[in-house]
Parts: C-alpha cells; structure tokens; sequence
C-alpha cells in the first residue's frame, strides 16, 4: 500500500526540511520500492495543489494568515498531521518576536499583501488544527527522524517521563545550592553537570530525547525539545522549571540570576505559554 | 501582460514574483511572504547567545550565520580567537557551503525526477539513484559539521573566544577523511553535469552588467564589471557604503551601493561573484575549473558546483594542519556598551551582522544583511533584462523568469527583514 | 463581581489570620476564594498558572512571617518562586502585580483585610 507523503511549510527556518533531507535516502527507498509517494512538496516539487494525502509533515508555525489558511487545508486533506520540529510542536525560537509586538511593525509599513499580513501572534499548529503526532527538535534529533521515517504511520514521540538529565553522563552533586549563574563557559569542568557549575542549563526540565548533545560538548541546554510534558502542556512546564530552579538557588541570587529569564524559560515555546503578551 | 506567481516552488521560503511587461519595458517585483523579526527578537538577549537565536533565521545557511554572529560578538568585546579555532571554523563553514550547494543544485534547481522509473538524459530531470548519491555527499558535509559543531543543524560548539569543548585529534581526522571522500565523489560529478551547462549557457547568455561583492577577513571587496577594483572597506564601515531601501512589496530590503545610488548601486554576491573576484573563501585564486570572469546568470550553478570541489579540497587541507586536535577556548566575557560587527561568506554570498549593546550585555538593536537581500535588487534586474532580450509567449515568459530566479538560490527564510531598523 | 481573586492562605498563619477578620467582623471585599494548604511552601508558580488560566485575576499567596514557618523553610521556598515567576511573567508580558505574596500572622485580622481590599483596587485598575 502506498503511503501519499505531503510536506507543508509555514513560517520556520526550513532546519526541518533540511534534517529530512540528511535522511532521504531513508525515504527514497521506499518511494523506489513503491511504498510511498510525495504528493505535494513545494520545496521539492512543481505540484500547486493536491487531492488528498495519508500522512501530512508540517514544518514551521502559524505566523501569517497565509501559515492558517496552509495548515488549515492541510488538516483537510490528510489523514495524520504530524506537527514536526519545534516551531510546529511550540511555536518556535521566533515566537520571542512577539516580544518586540512584531505585528504592529509589520503593519506599519502598509506595502504588505494582505495573506501575508502578521497575525497578533505566533500559534504551535495544535492550536489551529487537531495534530496526529508531534515531533520535537530544532531540528529533531537524527535518530528520531530515522525512526519516524521507517515507520511512516507510527511515529515514536518524546517520552515525557525523562528529561535531558536522565540522558547526561555528567555528575551531579547530591545538595545542590546555587550561589550564582554565570554567562561564560571559562574553565568549565567536562564531566561535572553545567548547572552545579552555575552555568544556566534548562535540562532538568526538558524532555529527553536527544541524547544530551548539547551538554555533551559543555554547551548548555536550551530547551529545544520541550518541557517532558505533552505539546498542549508546555505552559505548565514552564511554571515547573522556575519552581525547580527557583528551589536551588541561594535566596539573595534568585532576582538577579538570569538577566533574560524569557530567554531562558521559553526560548522555543513562548507562544506556547498562554499567559504570553498580547496586542 | 502580467505574470504572477504566487508561491515559487523549488526555493527556500515563501516568495512571490510580479512580471510587468509593456511594449519595450518590463518589470520585475520580488514579493518577499514570510518574516519573522529574528532584528526586533534579538532585542534585550543576551549578546553572547546572539549565535545560538540567529542560526535558526536559516536551517540551510545556519553554520554561517552562527559565525557571522559570534564573530560580531567577539568583535564588540574584544574577545581575541585562537588562529586553530579560526581554522576550525572556517571548514565548518565550508563543509555547511558544500550542503547548501548540494541542496540547490541537485534537489531543487534541477528538480528530481522522484518516481521509480528510471529516466536516463541530462539535468533537469535527475533519476533516483543518482540523487541517492548526492545525499551520500551531503551526508559527508553533514557529518563534517557534526564533528566540528555538535550537531549538523544549528550548531553548539561555536561560542565567543573559540569552541565550547575541545575537538579531539580523531575529530579532526575524521573530517579530514570526509573531506577527502568528498572531493573525490564531487570530481566524479562535476564530470557528470557539467556538460548540462553548456547548452543552457547559450540559450540565454550575458543579461546583467554588475559589480560583484565578497568578503575575506573582515574586509569586503567590490569590483566592477570588467575587474577593476571598485571598493574595499572593513565590515564596521559597511554603513558608509551601504544603503537599504524598501522592497515596493513585501517584506525585504534592497541594500546597494550608496555611491552609486538607487537603484544603479545594485550588485551581485555568491558563488559567481567570489570566482569572479578571485579572493575566495580559500585566499587563493580559483583553480583550474575557473578562468577569468563570467558573468552569464546560468554560471551561478557551475560556480557552485566548482566551490563545492575547492571547498571539498581546503577542508582536507586545514584539517590536515590540525591533525593534533583544537583546543577549547571560550572566553570570559566582559561586558561593557558598545556594538560589534561580523562578516562572513555564506553558501549565498556576502553576509552581515552588526549589534549593539548595554554595558550589561543585553543586546540593543541589530541588523542583519544576508547574501539574499543584497542580490535581490540584481535577480529583478536580471529578471527583466532576460525577458525583454528573450521574448515569448505566457508560459515560456513565466518559466524564464522563474529559471532566473532559481540561479540565484535565494534563500527567502533568510532575507526578509525591514527597514524600520534604528541603530541606537 | 469583579476582579477575581484567588487566596492560598497557610493553616497556621494566613488562614488562621484571614479566619480572625471574620470573627472580628472586619470588612473586606467579598470577591475572594480561600483556599486552605498546609504551608504557603505548598503552592507553586504551576498553581499560579493554572489560577490565571481557570480565569481568576488575582492570585494572593498568604504565609508566615519569615522565621515562624511551622515547617521551618516552606516559606522561604514560597518567596523565592514567587520572586523568580513574577519576574517571569512580567517579561513574558503579563503584569506581575496580579502575584501577590504577603506574610500573615494568626493574629494579624486586620492586615489580611487590608490586604486584600489593597489587591481588590489594584486589580480594578489593571487593564484586562
């Protein structure tokens, strides 16, 4: 039975589709043998408009009225809408925009085709369509996108109860008291946890998945793949994480550790979290 | 007679093209559809995770915009980089150039022929096993990027003073080794296409007079038409020769040369604009793939594919002068107000960042030239120049156009910006 | 009846305070939901949200003064969430000033009255 493949793309960076592309072979073979077809791909393809598709990848989040109307068709005309990366699972980093009130610059400038006019703000797809699966990662890590892309109708998503911690080899220590949160990696011990050593890792509170890449290489994690709760969740992770970091850090240090706590907290669900500005 | 195309398929991004065409003059509108204000977002961020929110303004071009970035950084706060770690950089800079060029070349210019049955003849319509191949080669430039930065896509290591962790010897090795799988897999496949270009070479020839734009160490070049140096600035001075104006629809800027005003001051970057002005990426003139200047649209393609064998080589080469592994280096930040400006080349041409900052290292304001805006004046000039030259009906005028465009590889993700930036 | 507030009030101080204005008949805006916890250390920046998402307009933590917490520390936890979610959420763009945190002691009637007709004209002149 061939499986019709649609790919549509609202307002991201196009990480995802680039992260299909390093795994295409993988769906290349089973368009050769005859498993599955892309119907409609606009980066790919020169087809406007197709009939219907069994599974449909969204990429990017809902920006535009031009992003809604997209995702819109394309809820129906699939059978699974799968949101894919985290501007289509979260809303995304550019959700922070909305930050600066973007809608209103956009407007001003009055030579902006209507369709492509900002919304107030930055929607993840769920709130606009009902989504079969959600795929976090910006992009999603390789092994997931292999396994999504071998088992077409059945994708693995992130297991909740782990986060990015249950995936790092780093040390922690047992009594965790922070005396403050450092902004450079000077003299960072490899094998100790990032957080012990005051540099602000959001790890603890995300979800696993990933293989803790990022503090592999001491770089801190900055949440791409969501709070370990389900995509309609991400608010209530945010609350959790400040709660948890909050708890260990030394009373006098809390106001003035994190300088940019947007930054830290929601870097890629913003939109997400419902008490978020709005115009 | 009016052409609209809604959505463009085959590019990055949402882009639209209007073609007004009269008796003797035709006119080409960019209409840029997506935006995302990564310019206003970066306001009050933090200076030094600049890298890590501008490398998602593009998943295609995400290593360059990262360097870029935290090259702006390290220039704002004085943050000196050890030349190993610069080098390191650079064939990560590359490798992510290679991928790019792969991207458009072979899965969107020449638009696969993604159905089983084997259709044999040249490009445009490549057959399923021969694009199996260059997803190997991409594979390597991926693999390459993953080594040096972490992760293939926006990258984790690249922080202001160097790399967050140290890259082993077997690290280096490795892209060494990958770089020179690479070369020689891009050799076989130069052989393979490029007899392609010959025959689209002479159906449309030279439509554009420009002036070409790249940059090397800081330092931005221009030089005319025929070669002649026309300007050279260091990336701090870009706003005394460089200007932005409005695109008429759309969100887009169309940045040109204020000397020579708007629109004349137009001009082109990329893959055809560094072969052209000799000083690549690599330092050195162009090899033997690439003779003189050639100015014809379609060359753009060939530049890339002869980049991406250049590029292939000059990895090996730096990764064979590291073969003992580079150090980590992240540097303490001292913050203090002030601004930094950083210039890079990406796959697409000649890219800018340039921020400003409080003494407590929150960022003020940006703004962010990419290689797809500042070809975006020369692609509508292209565009009408080619049809005016080459008249025809509807449908033949609309693929022409499109095929124009195409030859640039914009990479619209990246491009749409406003004007309504001030820097404070 | 607007603004909405909702008061989560710690057993021994703040709720045994907020019970004492009721038995002194000391007036204060009926537009108010006690609910009882152990400790204010109970309460957490998710019930915070989850209040605001129910729909209330206020959220009013009442504990112990610093030093009298039955179980030694809960409030001290309390004031730092509090702390770190206000600063939050006034950078994510909603007016922190709806989080009130107040220390209550059993026999401080009066003050939780105050407080809470304080929170009551604030609230109404917040724009929604």
């Amino acid at each position: 039975m061939k499986v019709k493949i649609a790919l549509e793309w609202l307002s991201g960076c196009e990480g995802c589709e680039v992260a299909l592309l390093d795994s295409f072979n993988l769906l290349l073979g089973k368009i050769q043998r005859g498993e599955a077809e892309i119907v409609y791909a606009p980066l790919l393809l020169d087809v406007e408009d197709y009939d219907c598709a069994d599974t449909t990848i969204v990429t990017g989040s809902i920006r535009t009225a031009a992003d809604e109307r997209r995702v819109k068709k394309a809820r129906e005309k699939s059978g699974a809408l799968i949101a894919f990366g985290s501007c289509a699972c979260f809303g995304g980093i550019h959700g922070l925009a909305d930050l600066a009130d973007i809608g209103a610059v956009g407007e001003k400038t009055g030579r902006i085709p209507s369709e492509t006019r900002l919304k107030e703000a930055v929607d993840p797809v769920w709130r606009v369509v009902k989504t079969d699966a959600a795929i976090p990662g910006c992009p999603p890590p390789r092994h997931m996108i292999d396994n999504f892309l071998e088992n077409m109708l059945s994708p693995s998503t992130a297991d909740h109860g782990k986060t990015v911690c249950d995936e790092c080899l780093r040390r922690r220590s047992e009594d965790r008291k922070i005396t403050g949160l450092r902004r450079d990696l000077t003299g960072v011990d490899d094998s100790r946890c990032l957080l012990d050593q005051g540099i602000p890792c959001i790890g603890f509170a995300v979800s696993s998945g990933c293989g803790a890449l990022c503090p592999k290489v001491n770089y801190p994690c900055h949440g791409c793949m969501g709070f370990s709760e389900d995509i309609e969740g991400q608010d209530r992770g945010v609350a959790r994480a400040v709660s948890a970091l909050a708890s260990i850090l030394e009373p006098d240090v809390v106001e003035e550790s994190l300088k940019d706590p947007v930054g830290f907290f929601m870097k890629f669900t913003y939109p997400s979290f419902k008490l978020r500005r709005k115009r | 007679m009016e052409i609209t195309v809604d959505e463009v398929t085959r590019v990055a991004g949402h882009i639209g093209i209007v073609v007004r065409i009269g008796e003797d003059w035709v006119k080409a509108t960019l209409v840029q559809k997506e935006f995302r204000g990564f310019e206003q977002l970066l306001k009050g961020r933090l200076l030094e995770e600049a890298p890590v929110y501008t490398s998602r303004i593009c998943g295609i071009c995400q290593v360059s915009h990262a360097l870029a970035s935290v090259q702006a950084v390290e220039h704002g706060l004085e943050v000196e980089v050890p030349l190993n770690a610069q080098k390191l950089r650079e064939a990560a800079n590359l490798a992510g150039m290679i991928q790019s060029h792969l991207i458009h070349l072979f899965l969107l210019l020449a638009q696969p022929n993604l159905k089983p049955e084997f259709t044999p003849e040249k490009m445009p319509q490549l057959t399923l096993s021969c694009i199996s191949n260059i997803v190997r080669c991409r594979d390597a430039a991926q693999r390459i990027v993953q080594e040096i930065c972490g992760r293939a896509i926006h990258p984790v290591t690249i922080v202001p003073g160097g790399f967050s962790k140290t890259v082993s010897s077997e690290a280096v090795s490795l892209v060494a080794e990958l770089g020179g799988e690479l070369s020689r897999d891009l050799n076989a496949l130069y052989k393979q296409v490029h007899p392609v270009f010959q025959e689209e070479l002479e159906e449309r020839g030279v439509t554009l007079q420009s002036r070409y734009m790249s940059t090397l160490n800081g330092r931005i070049n221009v030089k005319d038409f025929n070669g002649a140096e026309l300007l050279t600035f260091s990336k701090e001075q870009y706003r005394e020769y460089v200007e932005e104006a409005e695109a008429d629809e759309g969100y887009g800027k169309r940045p040109y040369l204020k000397t020579l005003g708007y629109p004349n001051g137009f001009l082109r970057v990329g893959p055809l604009a560094r072969l052209n002005i000799g000083l690549s990426l690599w330092g050195n003139q162009a090899g033997v793939l690439w003779r003189g200047m050639r100015h014809e649209s379609v060359m753009y393609s060939y530049a890339r594919l002869v980049e991406c064998i250049h590029a292939s080589e000059r990895i090996r080469v730096l990764a064979d002068e590291l073969r003992d592994g580079v150090k980590a280096s992240p540097a303490r930040l001292v913050f203090k107000e002030g601004e930094g400006f950083g210039a890079v080349e990406a796959p697409r041409g000649t890219l800018i960042h340039h921020y400003t900052f409080d003494d407590e290292g929150m960022i003020k304001c940006a703004n962010i030239i990419t290689p797809t805006a500042f070809n975006a004046l020369a692609v509508e000039k292209d565009v009408e120049e080619t049809l005016r030259m080459h008249r025809g009906g509807v449908e033949e005028m609309r693929e022409m156009a499109l095929k124009v465009l195409r030859d640039y590889d914009p990479c619209v993700p990246c491009a749409t910006h406003l004007v309504d930036v001030k820097i404070e | 009846m607007k603004p909405w507030i909702i008061s989560f009030c710690c057993r021994y101080c703040g709720y045994a305070g907020a019970d004492l204005a009721g038995v002194a008949r000391i007036q204060y805006p009926p537009n108010i939901l006690i609910v009882k916890v152990p400790c204010s250390g109970r309460v957490t920046p998710l019930h915070v949200l989850e209040a605001f998402k129910a729909g209330f307009d206020g959220v009013l933590i009442v504990g112990c003064h610093p030093g009298d917490c039955h179980f030694t520390s809960g409030n001290t936890l309390t004031e730092k969430r509090v702390k770190l979610f206000k600063k939050v959420l006034d950078e994510a763009g909603f007016n922190s000033c709806r989080v009130r945190l107040e220390w209550v002691s059993a026999s401080e009637g009066r003050k939780f009255a105050e407080v809470v007709e304080e929170f009551t004209e604030e609230l109404g002149k917040i724009p929604v």
